[in-house]
């Protein structure tokens, strides 16, 4: 049997969570405190809960303070003075990578929970759109936005769900690409397993202890704390490699090392200084240190993108992706982002809920590239990955349970755009038959390794796998 | 000969989550013969569930049961004593922990807090005993027979998951044995399953015989009929395997509570107790924890804290449990207890080390001081009496003073020098302390001070 639960909690440990809990459980002490107390406004406090004064309990609330410049002198060498940062720098040249062609920027949004690919990309024409409307009853989508082929003009026979504009307008101009029945064979249809494989991306067999995208970092001569950047307080197994991963920024403004208020500046300074002499306690005590300085500095460079040139306006994925847009936009040189939207495991009552989770994707992949720098887009692509479909039929609550082949979504100006992949027949399935997937999810990575990163696939996957016509180039 | 309390610290560490100021007084003065037989003394090894285990209340809300035995856990961790014999003993659930860690389990796929707590019971109870009864208890207990798909696991539709795991994480390591062992060992654990009750979070363990494959299969070097546990009992009987198993276990012990990459005799040395003691676990840690290099620079500096050490060395060094110190802040350090990342576990050492585990750890130690000493928590006065601003300055104890009883409290009776050089310079820095009639201020330098001192790196190292 499968148990089911929710996937917010599932997520937490496979890589170590999402931002949500944390910030969350975090925000609700401090109301809860100081609501007791009669004290400052949750608003005030998160963030500057290192400001000195500010804490006086039942004081006023503490105002947004700028940086400092001269408390964080740019002369302490583990700090960077964020007023050094331009919130959009010019880039004259794309990173060059090791391959000697130039690296783009990857921005992966996982859609956790297993995200309903026929609700998704929606079969219209024909016996496929036939069998879904059949299958799905209550639960199958009316009304979606029609796709037309972006060279041809002429009807694919598939549409995307109705809150799915932004992505249809892309479509249109040829720089969405849709990979269908994507996923693997011999899924068990756990969460867990599922989404182990599907970060691990590896042909080979064993508990997944590294992910793809770590792998990658593992290959860079010259690591830097910007080359991989999860949206969230820990990072996901994908960007977990044997030697490194990725750094974390969380969705809403950081706040270890980046207060101004001064008693802070002094202890984040000694904490930087001390981190710059060898400790008695052996080689792995610097490390530690070195991390605490690394992080200071992560957090406090970062900190500007947050408010400029305006407030994010929410802790969700439009305000995640907002901050990973400002994030290329800076030219950090950060290489890959990733960020985590959730709840996709609709058992029942779907068309609500999981249109809900549509709009908000639609509109951070909006918000994201209104916010991201011309110079930068075409050194940009945007991947979403799921870790399973769901059953073509409906079930008696109005959902749909797990199942095994999905789609995903590859965006950007160097999306080769158009469908990609056979979509899986859906021909005499049975109330508990799946859709086997007919693209290995394996192929997608390999494409944007090779295409995309200027990695080795076969090295970083453990076996070869064939491209697939997803992007039209590397980044310009 | 009295001990060093350095000395204390690191055994207490190691053995458990580190030293309270009452252990270091305490058992300073003692011989180390009688710190050992302190500091390794098995107790209360039969623990009761928190009530939400067995709640009928609760109905399937299984993720609050869970819940509750983190926090349950935590507590029981915090407590642990090497010299108050009603609190829980520092091994027993270091050992628990080790277990949880080695035969790992995740409650998001096992979603069944019942099961999950028979699993941390067996923990407990044999953590410390036998490793061959423990690894039989676990391999049919619900929580692995969901976790590793065994329950699915017939003659007719083999499922090797477990029968594979058995061998590569738990008790040989990978390249010990062959794929055809790994088609026997299914075969074995076939008809091995779980029976449902009335509800689906109630379980039992259920043989079926009629799914059991009776087969003549090859396994190690014996072909008979296997049934499961047949597979354990070989494994550690074969003079082929019960080297290397104990050569496995006892390399992961080293590497998890001593340092990495422990020299081959010592390996060799443990692994021949453990096959003379008949896989008798205490054995192995007494002689563990008695060599000479476990006192080595090597061993002292040689692991990181992994982030449920460090939480709850922070709460014994505040003395606080669970209620403030809120173990969900170990989904964001990482270690999520009752919810390892994959059957192989949690990874060990320097894999705690990063940026993004450097933030949590200071948010945690922020969000820590604030909840424990706002005047509603629980320690309002937290660290008076350490900085003794009530003092007039000149009667005030000086920053080297204030920065080792810090440490002290903590677990730390020897802080590295430029720790304390570099905290004791932070303290001149901000001056009022020796310089003004002024008290610290409450949210300011003594929050400062207990954050500087759980940032740095003494705290960070196991």
């Amino acid at each position: 049997m499968t148990m089911d639960h929710e996937f917010s909690d599932a997520m937490r440990r496979l890589s170590v969570a999402d931002d949500g809990p944390t910030a969350w459980s975090r925000r609700q002490f401090l109301i809860r405190a100081m609501a007791a107390t009669g004290g400052l406004t949750a608003a005030g406090m998160v963030g500057r809960m290192g400001s000195a004064h500010a804490q006086e309990v039942g004081g006023p609330p503490a105002p947004p303070e700028a940086v400092n410049p001269a408390v964080y002198s740019p002369a302490t060498p583990e700090l960077v003075a964020p007023t050094e940062l331009l919130p959009v720098a010019p880039q004259a040249a794309p990173v060059i990578g090791e391959a000697g062609v130039p690296v783009g920027q990857l921005l992966i949004i996982q859609l956790g929970g297993g995200n309903d690919g026929l609700n998704t990309l929606v079969p219209i024409a024909g016996s496929l759109g036939t069998d879904y409307r059949a299958y799905r009853g209550q639960v199958a989508i009316t009304n979606p936005i029609a796709l037309n082929d972006p060279l041809s003009g002429a009807a694919t026979g598939f549409g995307l769900h109705p809150n799915l504009p932004y992505l249809a307008q892309l479509y249109a101009q040829g720089q969405v690409s849709i990979v269908r029945g994507v996923g693997y064979a011999g899924s068990t249809l756990s969460h867990f397993d599922t989404t182990a494989t599907w970060m691990a991306g590896t042909a080979a067999n064993g508990p997944p202890n590294t992910g793809w995208l770590g792998r990658w970092l593992d290959t860079f001569p010259t690591p830097g704390p910007f080359d991989a950047i999860q949206i969230g307080s820990s990072i996901p197994l994908h960007l977990v490699g044997a030697t490194r991963k990725a750094s974390s920024l969380p969705p809403h403004e950081p706040y270890f090392g980046t207060s101004a208020d001064a008693s802070d500046q002094l202890a984040y300074r000694q904490l930087a200084a001390a981190s710059t002499t060898p400790s008695s306690r052996g080689p792995l005590a610097d490390r530690m240190n070195a991390a605490f300085a690394g992080a200071m500095r992560i957090n406090s460079t970062a900190l500007p993108l947050y408010s400029q040139p305006a407030p994010l306006g929410s802790n969700d994925l439009v305000g995640g992706l907002r901050l990973a847009a400002r994030l290329f936009n800076a030219n950090l040189g950060v290489r890959v982002i990733s960020a985590g939207h959730h709840d996709f495991d609709q058992h029942d009552e779907e068309l609500g809920t999981h249109g809900d989770r549509l709009t908000v994707l639609n509109a951070a992949i909006a918000a994201f590239f209104a916010e991201l720098s011309p110079a930068q887009a075409s050194r940009t692509t945007v991947m979403t990955f799921s870790e399973f479909g769901r059953k073509p039929w409906a079930n008696a609550s109005r959902g749909t349970d797990h199942g095994k082949a999905s789609c995903l979504f590859v965006i950007g100006p160097q999306a080769a755009g158009g469908l990609v992949g056979d979509h899986p027949s859906l021909a005499g399935l049975g109330q508990w038959d799946d859709m086997e997937a007919t693209t290995d999810f394996r192929r997608v990575y390999a494409s944007i390794l090779q295409t995309w990163l200027g990695a080795n696939p076969t090295s970083i996957l453990g076996g070869t796998y064939a491209p697939l016509p997803i992007l039209r180039g590397g980044p310009l | 000969m009295p001990v060093s309390q350095a000395d204390v610290a690191h055994l207490l560490r190691r053995v458990g989550f580190g030293a309270t100021e009452a252990e270091l007084n305490a058992l300073s003065p003692l011989s180390l013969s009688q710190v050992y037989t302190k500091a390794l003394a098995v107790r209360d090894k039969s623990p009761t569930p928190p009530s939400a285990v067995n709640d009928p209340a609760l109905g399937t809300l299984e993720w609050e049961r869970i819940n509750a035995m983190k926090n349950w856990w935590t507590d029981r961790m915090v407590a642990t004593s090497a010299i108050d014999t009603s609190k829980p003993s520092p091994l027993v659930e270091k050992m628990a922990l080790f277990w949880h860690n080695h035969f790992a389990t995740s409650g998001d796929k096992c979603y069944n807090g019942r099961a999950m707590w028979e699993q941390n019971l067996l923990f407990h109870t044999q953590g410390t005993g036998n490793f061959r009864t423990l690894c039989k208890a676990v391999s049919i207990g619900t929580a692995m027979l969901n976790y590793l798909d065994n329950e699915s696991n017939t003659k007719w539709s083999p499922n090797q998951n477990f029968g594979r795991e058995l061998m590569e994480l738990f008790m040989l390591g990978v390249g010990n044995y062959t794929e055809s062992d790994v088609v026997t060992s299914a075969a074995a654990w076939s008809g091995h399953g779980v029976q449902y009750g009335t509800n689906w979070n109630l379980t039992t363990y259920l043989f079926r015989p009629e799914w059991h494959d009776t087969q003549l299969r090859p396994f190690l070097g014996k072909t008979q009929v296997w049934n499961g546990p047949q597979i354990i009992d070989w494994i550690l009987d074969n003079p082929a395997t019960r080297t290397i198993a104990a050569k496995f276990i006892c390399r992961k012990l080293w590497t998890w509570l001593v340092h990495p990459n422990p020299a081959d005799n010592i390996v060799n040395d443990l692994a021949a107790i453990f096959i003379s003691n008949k896989w008798a676990i205490m054995p192995v840690l007494n002689a563990m924890f008695r060599r000479a290099e476990f006192w080595s620079a090597t061993a002292r500096n040689g692991l990181v804290r992994t982030p449920v050490e460090y939480m709850v060395a922070a709460g014994r060094g505040v003395g606080v449990g669970s209620a403030t110190l809120h173990p969900h802040w170990w989904d964001a350090m990482g270690q999520s207890l009752f919810y390892p990342p994959n059957v192989s576990g949690w990874r060990p050492n320097d894999y705690w080390i990063s940026t993004s585990a450097a933030t949590t750890r200071a948010d945690f130690a922020e969000n820590l001081y604030w909840q424990a000493s706002n005047p509603s928590g629980p320690l309002p006065n937290l660290w008076k009496d350490i900085v003794n601003d009530d003092l007039a300055p000149a009667q005030r104890p000086d920053p080297t003073t204030v920065v080792t009883k810090a440490f002290r409290r903590m677990g730390v009776p020897n802080p590295a020098p430029e720790t304390v050089t570099s905290l004791v310079a932070w303290c001149v820095a901000n001056r009022h302390q020796w310089t003004s009639a002024e008290p610290w201020s409450h949210w300011g330098e003594r929050a400062h001070l207990f954050r500087l001192v759980l940032t740095s790196p003494d705290m960070q190292m196991a």
